[in-house]
């Protein structure tokens, strides 16, 4: 590298919010991507031989941080408290770490995912990085000593935050992290305490009503990818060592953007799948039940995050399974598409350890470990093809959702806005002081201090506090000092929440300071003055700049911000957490550097049908892709195309988005869903409307619990659809299913390990359609090849059970050869049953007639109390089905008079396998 | 005999179906494909025991003559094959027998039926068998054996026993519980040490491979989870995966596996056996005479003439897609052949088609002709993957996404008025220019439709897991309606010993209907319009298969998994067939004259009958 400091033009840097300049390597030209990338040139920059001068600092590890220094070949560890000098080389492995180079970041600050390394290196011009691996972030203030990221073809002289992500052909992506803040989340996350990401805590309490965490014996995450989507199952096996049953609650933190989709528990041996009820009607069934039958659950959610179920029973010194379900976009990496998965063991409270880990993505062990501590974080590569156009067809309708990258022509000119540094800003915050803020302040405050802390020392800002009246913090803008931010934060801690929220009267305020840029901090409701959303937008326009709108508290809502923000060019965000915050923050005070489509709209074509989302004005900054959804009734066309329109600095753009070769791909539909739910939601639709969507689609949504009840019969009882009837069936890997089994209609009797007759049933093996082979061999000897079925997306084999088979327990072997060679080898247990049921029949005299009740008796040759149908024949012949209670108990009422004489009824039990046994009650003795 | 392409005329004992038979010429079609167990032959050839019959190849891998349970054995599948002596066993799925091969005629010179049979071995001047669920037999010169105690393990693991070997002085019996040795009359347990719970032993061999050492009394065991070696009382485990059969090739040790083939033992490792046949993964069988041998498993047949030679691929023959037939159906002189899991077929003029489709999924329920007047017939084929349509080379496939209520579609069956009603295992519906709609009790979970019907009266009948239904007129089901006026008959209505109905069949004013193991049921429908009597007759039967009730002429014949039963539909006097394939018979049917008898071992053709 000859100069650090000489200079390039730079192309499209300014899409990345780039306040870096390019540095040319010897005379080699800069030859750059598209997306930021530093690449193509086929000299490569050689980093100087010095090492880091100054010392680098560990400011937070939560993994293990190694570096080598001088000429040492070795790695050494970087421990807090002892700074390193002369350091070349620093990786961190299983999760992240920030360092800062030099003391108090005299040169920048270095966030390191898991599995990043980098070469580090000092002259007198300055500081150079370079990726070697994985990903990190980079922050340099204008102050700091120049920082410039290496790679093949030449260097940047970084000023800001930038993300780095080190590729596969040796080059370098460089982000600015304002840009695309959400790629930014692993290193947010770093700076936060861990609260239990990725996994669930099961706290019990016995007879002392003193809760504890139950140890958490064995973690199976199950990933398949579809599309641009994961669908993720985690399987939480916990332990209860004690000797007395306990009571529990299952806490679980669904992953940000994840759509909750599913859950199961394991009850009495068997995993029961939850359901998608109305919430108060889940309540109320859960209510009913929970002091009558053992093992009702009813999942919610508690905050943020995190949902809770409570489990009742967790049987003494036994394991309790529960199960996990939603699905996320897989992330885009430099090199394609990545799934992302953190585990992060709570620092205080919850278990402390995982006993065992796997983690397997498409049929590929991405991690097993044993004794699991701390925590880990994954960033697996997906070898998915991800269509443009994707496509679900479901009895209602087609989904068609289409990945819409606005193409660089668009942005024109205005995504290659010069290089160097950015003018100074003019940023008006109005934070919102009524009433409804009480219990947000906090968090206001802190979206305050961590978004002014992200500006410039040319930067000036003034803060508006605005309920019924608007009050500016200061006569005149103010530079983003340290002690100016602390200064308006003191100003607005000395204003008690109170009054209504007049947000025309601050966006006029707002406007006459002339900004560049609108920062809103509230609930964004509006309850004072103007409350029109179409005369607050056109107060909005006439400021000018973009409005960024963080909105805080138990009732924010992004119904105006979301459109106040999308047409002038900001975000509009929901802020919960420190690190919403911390987000918010970067894109706020970042994001206006780059080349964006203001108030971007999707329509559909003139004369299609179809409800297309997102359906408002949204902000699409350069190398943004949104995900446009369209649903199209059954017998309609589904429509060739979208338009995409917007306004780039003024000007009108126009895009047209082809709908052609779309793939099936799974999950559309739920997609759709999730913003169908909350158009309805913010359209004050009808309870009852939201809930069949959310049912419908198996989304849960405001007005839905996900409850699990303890049988199917218990389901039926309490007249809730079994939508998960499928899902239970394919919950289990592998497992007997089909034919004879699922039989059994709604009961679904198929699951694992399950009491069977002779007949034909099915094995479904979850394993990779890639897989070279999926052989099944039989306790008998035969072997079988399955056959990959593309409805169930497994793989299937039937086989018969010879009616000649004893009842027992047999186990199949299942041998997976997977793609690349691995074999995996499963058991598969089942049973065969062939007697019927033995109960013990019961009158009881009541009022209005006689409660009969039915009660299986253990036998030795039945595991399990497994009648599921009780009929009486009553006098006449109408037949009375006893409704199930619990395993093994059935009861009704005969409405009847007193019988004079005694009367025989006839009664028909059946168990899971269809045995079938005639019994006689009588009654009247 | 029964040499493949010829017909041979065979003597039944006791078939009742058709009565004609004992005179008849008759042929077994079956598949040969799948190799469980073989021996190579002087001749160059190799006697081979496959999932459809014992066969008779020559050097070139022909097969020149095919034996199945019609020929006298003990069954149809071949578990293995054992020189003793002069003579050679086999062990079927049914039991043993031991054999005498002159030329290409089969004779059976001592059978014993029972459990199957997977290995024998003489010991101490006894021969001793290994059955599968049925212990270590000791075998006297007459009758069925004394089965040998055994001590310790689960009495269901340690029954089953795959292999046997005398070594050492010892009787060694492999188990699905591990290792016995007999000892004071008894087999008791050798600790291995070494295996994983779940592991079951496949075959074993004794003695020391070709440079490995004097070990006089070194076992070889061949686990599902790899080849183990036991030299006194300690054993190592060479790994390898599932290994299916173990024995000496030209001095040293191979193994047959599943998923890596053959493979030869080599310094304590398993290594890649040199010139070994790349196409056979799945392997099973393998066994070396005289420098000739022959291997083979789930892709067929090689055979390797003599030491030094290379190994060849038996060409393979023409057939059944699979034993494990499911449905018949005729089309004139067309026969069409579902098979359990391997798709479907045709028959005709002799030769066997392969119906072969993307959209045609092979796990094949029932079939259906629909004759159209002045058209070639449509082909409905229930599949476990949604009903599928045949015509000429077209195929239509209705899922759930088209409206079916289950994916596995079970029952098939054509209304007077053309219309098809499709029984899945969620319900039932009936199919209107290709679009299916629900049809059934409303409200009301009736579970799997395993049989549908129509009656004289035109009623439609559902047989479920919760009973027969009696439906409405068909003419009164209109597209998109259930139906009204639906009644049960079940046990609790004390008309069924069975709610789990497999099979109707309607003829004249009654309907027959067949349970799982409720036997056959008759309903008297009396006059037209008339309430449905309070009692159905029960004629027995046993158990009945899918779709397994069938009038042909006045004889009702129920396909049962005891075999197949002639009756006057009338009594409970039933007459049970012989001289089939197997006994669990699935479908019967008559194509012209010929009758063809499906079984889960083959398909049976009785050719040239009267009516």
């Amino acid at each position: 590298m000859k100069s650090l400091l000489s200079t390039a033009s730079i192309r499209n840097l300014a899409a990345l919010g780039a306040t870096a300049t390019a540095l040319a390597c010897g005379s080699a030209p800069t030859a750059r991507h598209p997306d930021g990338a530093l690449a193509g040139g086929s000299a490569r920059a050689d980093l100087p031989s010095t090492p880091l001068r100054l010392p680098l600092e560990l400011v937070r590890a939560r993994g293990v941080v190694r570096v080598r220094t001088g000429a040492d070949p070795t790695w050494r560890p970087l421990t807090a408290g002892t700074p390193m000098t002369a350091v070349r080389e620093i990786e961190v492995t299983r999760q992240g770490a920030i360092v800062a180079i030099g003391h108090g970041d005299a040169a920048g600050r270095l966030w390191l995912r898991a599995g990043a390394r980098l070469r580090l290196a000092q002259d007198d011009q300055g500081v150079y990085v370079e990726a070697l691996a994985g990903k990190s972030r980079l922050r340099r203030s204008a102050a700091a000593i120049p920082v410039a990221v290496a790679s093949r073809d030449g260097a940047l002289a970084i000023t800001g935050d930038v993300l780095l992500a080190a590729r596969n052909d040796g080059t370098t992506q460089v982000l600015a992290t304002g840009a695309r803040p959400e790629l930014a989340d692993w290193s947010l996350g770093l700076e936060h305490d861990q609260d239990g990401a990725g996994i669930g805590r099961l706290e019990a309490r016995g007879a002392s009503e003193i809760g504890e965490p139950l140890a958490l014996r064995k973690v199976d995450v199950r990933v398949k990818t579809a599309g641009d989507l994961a669908m993720t199952e985690v399987e939480h096996v916990f332990f209860n060592p004690a000797a007395e049953t306990r009571e529990g609650t299952f806490r679980f933190p669904v992953p940000d953007g994840a759509i909750l989709t599913g859950m199961a528990m394991e009850i009495s041996g068997r995993m029961m799948e939850g359901e998608i009820v109305e919430r108060e009607k889940a309540r109320a069934v859960y209510e009913k039940i929970v002091d009558e039958m053992q093992d009702p659950a009813l999942l919610e959610w508690e905050q943020g995050n995190w949902f809770k179920l409570r489990v009742f029973p967790i049987e003494a010194s036994s394991e309790k399974r529960v199960v996990i379900r939603y699905t996320t976009p897989l992330a885009r990496d430099a090199d394609g598409w990545a799934y992302d998965f953190t585990v992060g063991l709570p620092e205080t409270g919850g278990t402390s350890t995982i006993g065992a880990l796997t983690v397997t993505v498409d049929g590929k062990v991405a991690a097993k470990e044993t004794n699991v501590a701390g925590g880990l974080d994954l960033s697996v590569p997906v070898t998915t093809t991800v269509a443009a156009v994707m496509r679900e067809v479901r009895a209602d309708g087609t989904y068609t959702a289409v990945r819409v990258t606005p193409a660089r022509s668009l942005f024109g000119g205005h995504a290659t806005a010069g290089a160097g540094a950015r003018p100074p800003r003019r940023l008006v915050v109005v934070f919102d002081t009524s009433r409804s803020t009480l219990e947000g302040r906090p968090l206001q405050l802190e979206l305050l201090r961590t978004t002014l802390g992200e500006l410039g020392d040319r930067d000036r800002f003034m803060v508006l506090a605005s309920d019924v009246a608007v009050v500016a913090h200061a006569t005149e803008m103010v530079a983003a000092t340290p002690s100016a931010i602390t200064d308006a934060a003191a100003f607005l801690d000395g204003i008690e929440p109170d009054g209504a929220s007049d947000v025309g009267a601050a966006l006029a305020a707002a406007t006459r300071l002339s900004p560049t840029d609108i920062i809103y901090i509230g609930d964004g409701v509006p309850t004072w003055g103007e409350l029109g959303k179409a005369p607050l937008a056109a107060l909005a326009a006439a400021a000018g700049a973009p409005i960024h709108a963080a909105l805080v508290g138990k009732g924010a809502s992004t119904e105006l911000w979301a459109d106040l923000a999308g047409h002038s060019g900001g975000r509009a965000m929901m802020v919960r957490r420190s690190i919403d915050a911390a987000r918010f923050a970067l894109a706020a005070a970042h994001g206006g550097d780059a080349g964006r489509i203001r108030n971007a709209h999707l329509a559909l074509d003139a004369g299609a049908s179809g409800v297309l989302y997102p359906n408002r004005a949204t902000t699409l900054w350069d190398g943004d892709t949104l995900v446009a959804i369209v649903h199209t009734p059954t017998g309609a066309p589904v429509p060739a195309s979208l338009t995409l329109t917007g306004d780039v600095a003024g000007s009108e753009v126009t895009q047209q988005v082809m709908l052609a070769g779309a793939v099936d791909t799974a999950a559309v539909a739920q997609r759709w869903a999730v913003q169908h739910l909350a158009a309805l939601d913010a359209a004050d639709a009808p309870r009852e409307e939201i809930v069949k969507a959310s049912q419908d689609h198996g989304v849960l949504s405001r007005h839905t619990s996900l409850l699990v009840l303890e049988s199917d019969e218990a389901y039926k009882l309490h007249q809730i659809e079994r939508k998960k009837a499928e899902e239970q069936q394919l919950a289990q890997a592998p497992q007997v299913t089909g034919g004879d089994l699922d039989t059994l209609g709604a009961r679904q009797a198929s699951l694992s390990p399950d009491e069977i007759q002779p007949g034909d049933p099915e094995i479904k093996i979850p394993a990779p359609r890639d897989a070279r082979s999926v052989i099944v061999t039989f306790p008998w000897g035969e072997t079988k090849v399955a056959e990959w079925d593309r409805d169930v997306d497994a793989w299937m084999v039937r086989f018969l059970i010879d009616k000649d088979t004893a009842d027992g327990d047999y186990q199949a072997r299942v041998t997976v050869t997977h793609a690349d060679g691995r074999v995996e080898v499963l058991h598969l247990g089942y049973t065969v049953d062939t007697v019927a049921p033995a109960m013990r029949l019961t009158a009881t005299r009541t009022a209005d007639g006689y409660r009969i009740e039915a009660r299986q008796l253990a036998t030795t040759s039945s595991r399990r109390k497994d009648a599921d149908r009780v009929e009486v024949v009553l006098p006449g012949g109408e037949i009375l089905m006893l409704a199930q209670t619990s395993w093994g108990r059935f009861e009704g009422l005969w409405k009847t008079a007193a019988a004079a004489a005694p009367v025989t009824l006839r009664v028909v039990v059946r168990d899971h396998a269809l045995n079938q046994a005639a019994l006689e009650l009588v009654i009247g003795q | 005999m029964t040499p493949r392409g010829q017909v041979i005329v065979a003597a039944l004992a006791a078939v009742a179906v058709p009565a004609a038979a004992a005179a008849a010429p008759a042929r077994v079609h079956s598949d040969t494909h799948e190799v469980r167990a073989c021996l190579p032959l002087a001749t160059g050839g190799a006697l081979v025991g496959t999932g459809g019959g014992l066969v008779l190849v020559d050097a070139s891998g022909v097969q020149r003559a095919v034996w199945t349970a019609r020929d006298g054995l003990p069954g149809t599948r071949i578990e293995s094959i054992v020189r003793e002596g002069d003579q050679v066993w086999i062990g079927a799925d049914g039991g043993g027998a031991r054999i005498r091969i002159d030329g290409e005629a089969l004779a059976v010179t001592r059978s014993i039926a029972g459990a199957a049979i997977r290995d024998l071995v003489r010991h101490d001047g006894a021969l001793y068998a290994a059955t599968w669920n049925g212990g270590v037999v000791k075998l006297g010169a007459r009758g069925k054996g004394v089965t040998v105690p055994f001590k310790g393990g689960t009495r269901a693991a340690r029954g089953r026993v795959a292999a046997l070997v005398s070594s050492g002085g010892s009787l060694w019996a492999g188990t699905a519980a591990g290792l016995f040795q007999l000892r004071g009359g008894r087999l008791e347990p050798v600790t291995l040490g070494v295996a994983h719970p779940n592991v079951a032993i496949t075959s074993m061999y004794a003695g020391p491979a070709a440079g490995s050492g004097p070990a006089a009394d070194r076992l070889w065991i061949a686990t599902t989870d790899g080849l183990l070696v036991r030299d006194g009382d300690g054993v190592r485990d060479l790994g390898g995966g599932h290994v299916t059969r173990v024995t000496a090739v030209d001095g040293a040790i191979v193994v047959a596996g599943l998923g890596e083939g053959l493979r030869r033992v080599d310094r304590g490792r398993l290594i890649a056996l040199d010139g070994a046949p790349a196409g056979l993964v799945l392997a099973q069988a393998l066994s070396e005479h005289d420098g000739g041998a022959c291997a083979g498993g789930l892709d067929g047949l090689w055979l390797r003439p003599g030491a030094g030679a290379a190994w060849r691929a038996a060409p393979h023959a023409d057939g059944l897609l699979s034993n494990d037939v499911s449905a018949l159906a005729a089309d004139g002189e067309r026969l069409w052949v579902g098979t359990f899991d391997h798709g479907l077929a045709v028959h005709e003029r002799g030769a066997w088609r392969t119906v072969a489709h993307p959209d045609l999924d092979g796990r094949i329920n029932a079939v259906l002709v629909e004759p159209r007047p002045g058209k070639a017939s449509r082909l409905w084929v229930a599949t476990a993957a949604g009903l599928m349509t045949l015509d000429g080379d077209a195929v239509g496939r209705l899922t759930r996404r088209d409206g079916l209520p289950g994916r596995s579609v079970l029952a098939l069956t054509r209304l007077r008025d053309g219309r098809i009603v499709a029984g899945t295992s969620t319900g039932a519906v009936i199919v209107t220019d290709a679009r299916p709609a629900p049809l059934g009790p409303p409200g009301t979970e009736i579970g799997n439709v395993w049989a549908v019907a129509e009656d004289v009266d035109g009623m439609i009948w559902l047989g479920t897991t919760t009973g027969v239904w009696r439906g409405p007129s068909t003419a009164a089901v209109k597209a998109g309606d259930r139906g009204t006026g639906w009644q049960r008959f079940a046990v609790a209505t004390g008309h069924l010993d069975d709610d789990w109905v497999m099979a109707i069949a309607a003829r004249g004013r009654s309907v027959w209907v067949g349970g799982y193991k409720g036997g056959v049921v008759r309903f008297d429908l009396g006059d037209a319009g008339a309430a449905m009597p309070s009692t159905a007759a029960r004629l027995g039967g046993g158990w009945i298969n899918p779709g397994g009730l069938r009038w042909d002429g006045d004889t009702l014949y129920a396909s049962t998994q005891e075999g197949l039963r002639s009756g006057d539909g009338t009594t409970a006097t039933w007459t049970t067939a012989t001289g089939l394939p197997g006994k669990d018979v699935t479908a019967a049917l008559r194509v012209g004259a010929t009758h063809w008898i499906a079984t889960r071992r083959g398909l049976l053709e009785l050719p040239r009958l009267a009516p």
